[in-house]
């Protein structure tokens, strides 16, 4: 597939984060040290070429927790395949982001 | 964090968010507020600020993304049949309303303000039908006065001539001035001339033109009765003609009526035109707008005479642009292939109303692409001299390119949602043509099917050929595409 060859480092490393469980922009900003400037953009690009999906949480948790519902980010399966392409590509991006257990909302 | 500052930051996201394209600047605002709701609860405040700061960033490149997304509506808006039909009715709108505004070419499409104009004729000598300048000469025009009454009910004499006129206002204009034989108007019988300026009199009369009426004279009410200097001699303005009321050889601002001693005046060799209304028991049973005069002279020879219609003169703008239509389609299948190509049958994709819709579509082109042709052509002849020249080639060469236009868009299209064909992709190659496909393949992207275009027509691929896809190919298509075409 086209999109898995043109993935960027910036991009891989952001799929790969979301991939880690960090769900949403601001903690991927944390975890990848980018700023958010570029984050947003890049998962923006990201869903569309359809490697992660948007979602927002349910209402009934954010008013729950007094809190404006949050967007989160989930890598789909074709992400998920480009991913694992990436990772060949850029070894140290599964270093720099070890997998975690999946933030659940 | 301080509240003010978050107020500050909020306001700061509400203004990024003004360059976020309208569709999507509520779900953007929202994400981008909640994560600084969640961001504030974290004691540095360095964190906010840069983080809103980004924001910036991302709505200006949201909005380039979504601009460079563009093209695709852009393009199914241009590819539209609907679009494509309406584009050209505002072109003959357009063009249609210029004519309209252009002195010369509204003539023409008005309604001829004279009394039975097919049997009021203009005389001009043999081989000079054609021409503006007078042709005419005074002894001649009082030969047929006394001697064509069998064949004349009237006849009137005018020379075109640029003049002083004084105004009565201290100022003094050069004019374009009809001078004619007192029975002009009533020859005529034009009903955009005062009624008091008709008939025969005893002084010289001056008629006005619309626009030097407006705008030598302030357009004044009263202005019938004034007694004027033209020419160096007082004449009364007899009153005030309608616009576009002149349609006769020459250009006039001015009518000037002379009695008959004054017209006695002119020596027998001044040249001028002859209008002259035919008996009208001579016209009744005749089709034609022109006649042949054949008038024998002092020497025993005899002199031939045109009499044109003034019904032929309005019509003569449309019959060039008619000849010029023909040459056009004599010419056409010189300049392309006239197929439109080979569309297999098929009763599942193809009903009988949707071929129909086709040949409407093309039929319809052609509707609006002639006027487009005719009326552009008759607003271009007007910026030169020779209108008529000018108005066949401009007729002959745009209507070459309509027509070619017209056929080369109809092969674009889909048969079935009349789309343009997108995508053009090249197969094979030119050395193989012999021996394998080669040429052009086009799609439609609602997923009707492909065109196949060869590179060289060759005896087994001579012409494009439209390949129907079934529905099991529907799902490669793009779903919005399908919808729109629906």
């Amino acid at each position: 597939m086209g999109v898995e060859a043109k993935l960027s480092h910036t991009a891989a490393l952001i799929l790969r984060a979301i991939s880690a469980g960090y769900i949403y922009g601001f903690s991927v900003m944390e975890m990848t040290g980018l700023p958010s400037g570029t984050v947003y953009p890049a998962m923006r690009r990201l869903e569309r070429d359809g490697l992660i999906q948007s979602k927002w949480e349910a209402e009934t948790i954010a008013n729950a927790e007094q809190r404006p519902p949050r967007k989160y980010y989930k890598v789909t399966r074709t992400g998920k395949t480009t991913l694992e392409a990436s990772l060949k590509r850029y070894p140290l991006l599964e270093k720099m982001i070890p997998q975690t257990e999946v933030e659940h909302v | 964090m301080n509240r003010l500052l978050i107020r500050v930051y909020m306001l700061e996201l509400y203004c990024a968010s003004l360059i976020v394209p309208e569709g999507s600047r509520t779900e953007w605002l929202k994400e981008w507020k909640a994560e600084l709701w969640h961001i504030a609860s974290l004691p540095a405040n360095e964190a906010a600020a840069s983080f809103v700061r980004g924001a910036f960033q991302d709505a200006c490149v949201l909005r380039s993304d979504l601009r460079r997304m563009g093209p695709g509506r852009s393009h199914a808006l241009h590819s539209s049949p609907v679009v494509c039909l309406l584009s050209l009715l505002l072109a003959g709108l357009a063009s249609l309303g210029l004519a309209f505004l252009l002195p010369g070419t509204r003539t023409a499409l008005l309604p001829s303000p004279y009394r039975d104009a097919r049997a009021l004729v203009v005389v001009s000598r043999d081989g000079m039908s054609r021409s503006q300048s007078a042709n005419i000469s005074f002894g001649e025009f009082r030969y047929w006065q006394s001697a064509a009454q069998g064949v004349f009910s009237g006849l009137a004499f005018y020379q075109i001539e640029r003049k002083q006129l004084h105004a009565g206002h201290g100022a003094e204009v050069e004019v374009s001035v009809a001078r004619a034989s007192g029975n002009l108007l009533s020859v005529l019988l034009g009903s955009g001339f005062p009624i008091s300026a008709g008939g025969t009199g005893a002084d010289s009369r001056v008629v006005l033109s619309d626009a030097v009426w407006r705008r030598y004279f302030q357009a004044d009410p009263h202005v019938a009765g004034r007694v004027v200097f033209l020419m160096g001699e007082k004449v009364t303005i007899a009153g005030v003609a309608k616009p576009d009321v002149w349609r006769l050889p020459g250009q006039a601002e001015v009518w000037l009526l002379e009695s008959d001693s004054r017209m006695n005046t002119l020596t027998p060799q001044t040249t001028g035109f002859v209008v002259a209304r035919i008996q009208p028991a001579l016209t009744r049973n005749v089709s034609e707008d022109n006649w042949h005069m054949v008038v024998p002279q002092k020497d025993g020879s005899v002199a031939g005479f045109k009499c044109i219609s003034v019904k032929h003169y309005a019509r003569e703008p449309f019959a060039h642009f008619a000849f010029a239509i023909l040459l056009a389609l004599l010419a056409l299948p010189a300049t392309t292939s006239l197929p439109l190509g080979e569309y297999p049958y098929n009763p599942r994709q193809q009903s009988l109303s949707l071929r129909l819709r086709r040949w409407f579509f093309f039929a319809a082109k052609l509707a609006l692409v002639l006027p487009v042709v005719c009326f552009a052509s008759l607003d271009v002849a007007q910026a030169f001299s020779d209108t008529q020249s000018v108005q066949l080639f401009v007729t002959f060469v745009s209507a070459l390119a309509a027509l070619r236009w017209m056929l080369h868009d109809q092969r674009r299209r889909c048969p079935v949602c009349l789309q343009m064909l997108r995508n053009p992709v090249h197969v094979g190659q030119p050395s193989r043509n012999f021996l394998a496909w080669n040429g052009t393949e086009l799609i439609c992207v609602v997923g009707h099917g492909f065109l196949h275009v060869p590179e060289m027509p060759t005896s087994w691929f001579s012409t494009q050929r439209w390949l129907y896809l079934d529905a099991s190919w529907r799902s490669i298509f793009r779903p919005q595409e399908m919808a729109r075409s629906a």
